[in-house]
């Protein structure tokens, strides 16, 4: 009853008439720039953050809610259509979205992609309501060391994500911690790193390493494909009615229900997120289908799970974000770090100090998924003539936003050399294949891993063992190993699998 | 050269420079003075140890890591564009945000869309600028310069 009572003010609040309106703006530029290739919605959200600025943290908090889930909805409209996924969560839609088109059933599989989305992300919105204030309350007994593991775990599970990419993650998630040790150090007051470089002592403002590494750094790594002139795809641009038949709900509603829970529990990990989640929600649904060679040649089922289940973790990954103030994913990372501009310290408190705002954010997702519904479904057919924008207008268009954006943090041109660099250095990690969210996790969270471990440090007279001392910690680390081993053990299991199948 | 094997060495090199740099730190004035010390310390040494794993790890598998290419007329767009940004960053508070930003706008688009499309680049630079000055000045009362 006390979470309908603060969920019926958070809707007063977020259907004020200011929080709508960029709601559905919000929603739009996310699902736009959830289309556009090469674009997902950690860039979109680091190129409109300046925008939140003056926003009130509410406001604020709402819009970057409306594009990340608009980002989810739009990734696989060009999947569908140009068979490129607009971010890594669509890649899955490709599978079976792309094959739909061809047989002429493009106007289907828009639909069901949205449909898919509406329900995956309205379900696990629901189980985020009835899990965030339990959690933000268990995590109130959290104290520095509690919080040090807890950040050492988010870290690990994020660096070691694949067992190929894992000590490239973990040079990642160091070069990271790095960046967030330059400047002053708050407790002893020492200047560390600055080289003499005035506005360097108050750090680097992790906004700038954002949208060097995901906006210049996609811009160049996506001036390769520009050398390189492929035969391109027709962009359909006439449609018919963009629905569903009976037939085709029939397939595919056990699968969206089946997959949302895998989608929403994959977010709410660290590390593991949306392309994850539609992956996994594609084989799950492949291995159970009674036709499995369906799939792969236009299956709905095969499109509605993976998007049912991307857009379930992209509202799981908030949880840890708002209830416990660690991100898991590069996309939630920012938008802490966009709170933390604002004044807001997303963690357990949030839901005791700034409960309206916690909860208008809560409604403004049930609202957002109508909102992401009714644009990706009737007004689809006119959202993707967006597609073809040429690529050579668009990024310059990137260039300058990025540029814009970044100087109005400190109205410093040194920034702007900064963004410069972080954009070679986000083109270079794209080359050598070194992932980049445990950079970003690294950055945000870098300095206040480094005050809670310092603090736990003074707490127990220089002891380590403030680290073990208590079951929390103890089992965050645990979680922390476990999360390291795991790519290898799930390797081995696949060998040990494969070996036995060729005997 | 492997691209694995130049990441490891490059982490080797720069995690022992940021070392030396975090020893070279000036100590805390109250409590502990090696307090602001240990945290970058670790830093580069682990940085170090991870370098020395990739470079092991490249040389034990026959497939991690690849040669590296890098496209010519890739390499000329970045280049170009760095530099044009650096024009840009020296321009933008001596002559203002509209004026530098039309100009810069402008040269990209000509860079990268081609001087033939010059009609569509000078549209496009100008009512960028135009329309992002209106969102911030006018909308959220961000003063460029």
């Amino acid at each position: 009853m006390e979470i309908l009572g603060y969920l019926s003010q958070g809707f007063a609040l977020a259907m004020t008439p200011l929080n709508l309106v960029w709601l559905v703006l919000g929603a739009i530029m996310g699902t736009v720039l959830g289309m556009l290739p090469g674009l997902g919605p950690t860039t979109g959200i680091a190129l409109l953050l300046p925008l939140t600025f003056t926003m009130t943290p509410d406001t604020a908090l709402i819009t970057m809610c409306a594009v990340y889930y608009g980002a989810m909805f739009g990734g696989s409209r060009s999947s569908i259509l140009l068979n490129v996924p607009g971010d890594g969560a669509a890649v899955a839609a490709c599978f079976d979205g792309y094959p739909l088109a061809k047989k002429g059933l493009a106007e289907s599989a828009l639909a069901m992609s949205a449909i898919a989305s509406f329900i995956g992300g309205l379900l696990s919105t629901i189980a985020f309501v009835l899990m965030a204030v339990p959690v933000a309350r268990f995590a109130l007994r959290f104290g520095p060391p509690e919080y040090f593991t807890l950040m050492i775990f988010a870290l690990a599970a994020t660096a070691s994500i694949s067992k190929e990419a894992i000590v490239k993650g973990f040079i990642s998630l160091t070069l990271g911690l790095m960046i967030s040790t330059i400047g002053m150090d708050y407790q002893s007051g020492v200047l560390r790193f600055t080289f003499g470089i005035m506005e360097l002592q108050t750090g680097i403002d992790f906004i700038i390493v954002i949208i060097g590494i995901y906006g210049l750094g996609e811009v160049f790594i996506n001036f390769e494909k520009l050398a390189v002139k492929g035969p391109g795809v027709e962009l359909k641009k006439k449609f018919g009615r963009i629905w569903i038949t009976m037939e085709q709900w029939k397939r595919s509603w056990l699968p969206i229900l089946r997959q949302t829970p895998v989608g929403f529990l994959i977010g709410v990990l660290p590390g593991a997120g949306g392309t994850i989640a539609a992956l996994m929600a594609y084989n799950n649904e492949k291995q159970i289908s009674k036709h499995p060679e369906e799939f792969g040649e236009g299956a709905i089922e095969g499109l509605a799970a993976p998007e049912a289940a991307n857009n379930a973790a992209s509202v799981g990954a908030l949880i840890p974000m708002m209830t416990l103030g660690v991100p898991g994913s590069g996309t939630t990372a920012i938008m802490l770090g966009a709170l933390m501009i604002l004044g807001l310290q997303p963690g357990p408190l949030l839901f005791q100090q700034h409960a309206d705002v916690a909860w208008a954010v809560i409604a403004s997702m049930f609202l957002g998924n109508v909102v992401c519904a009714i644009i990706n479904i009737p007004l689809a057919g006119v959202l993707v003539r967006v597609l073809a924008v040429p690529p050579r207008i668009l990024y310059p268009l990137i260039v300058g936003l990025a540029f814009v954006g970044v100087y109005t943090i400190n109205f410093s041109t040194v920034d702007l050399t900064l963004l410069m660099i972080f954009g070679v250095v986000g083109y270079l990690m794209k080359k050598f294949k070194i992932p980049t969210a445990p950079l970003i996790l690294a950055v945000v969270i870098g300095q206040s891993m480094e005050q809670s471990y310092r603090m736990s440090m003074m707490l127990s007279d220089g002891q380590l063992g403030i680290f073990f001392r208590t079951g929390i910690c103890n089992t965050l680390l645990v979680l922390a190993v476990l999360s390291v081993i795991w790519p290898f053990y799930s390797d081995w299991r696949k060998k040990k699998k494969a070996g036995t199948i060729k005997k | 050269m492997r691209s694995d094997t130049i990441l490891g060495i490059f982490a080797i090199i720069f995690g022992g420079i940021y070392s030396a740099q975090a020893l070279a730190l000036p100590k805390a004035s109250i409590g502990n003075p090696w307090a602001p010390i240990y945290f970058p310390l670790s830093l580069g040494v682990l940085l170090v140890a991870f370098g020395i794993l990739l470079i092991l790890k490249s040389m034990k598998s026959k497939k991690a890591g690849r040669v590296l290419s890098f496209p010519r007329e890739a390499m000329i767009l970045i280049a170009g564009t760095l530099v044009l940004c650096s024009v840009y960053i020296f321009l933008f508070e001596k002559i203002g945000f509209i004026s530098s930003t039309m100009i810069f706008m402008a040269s990209v688009l000509t860079f990268i869309n081609e001087f033939k499309n010059w009609k569509t680049n000078l549209t496009v630079a100008v009512s960028f600028t135009l329309l992002i000055w209106y969102v911030f000045e006018k909308l959220f009362y961000i003063n460029l310069p």
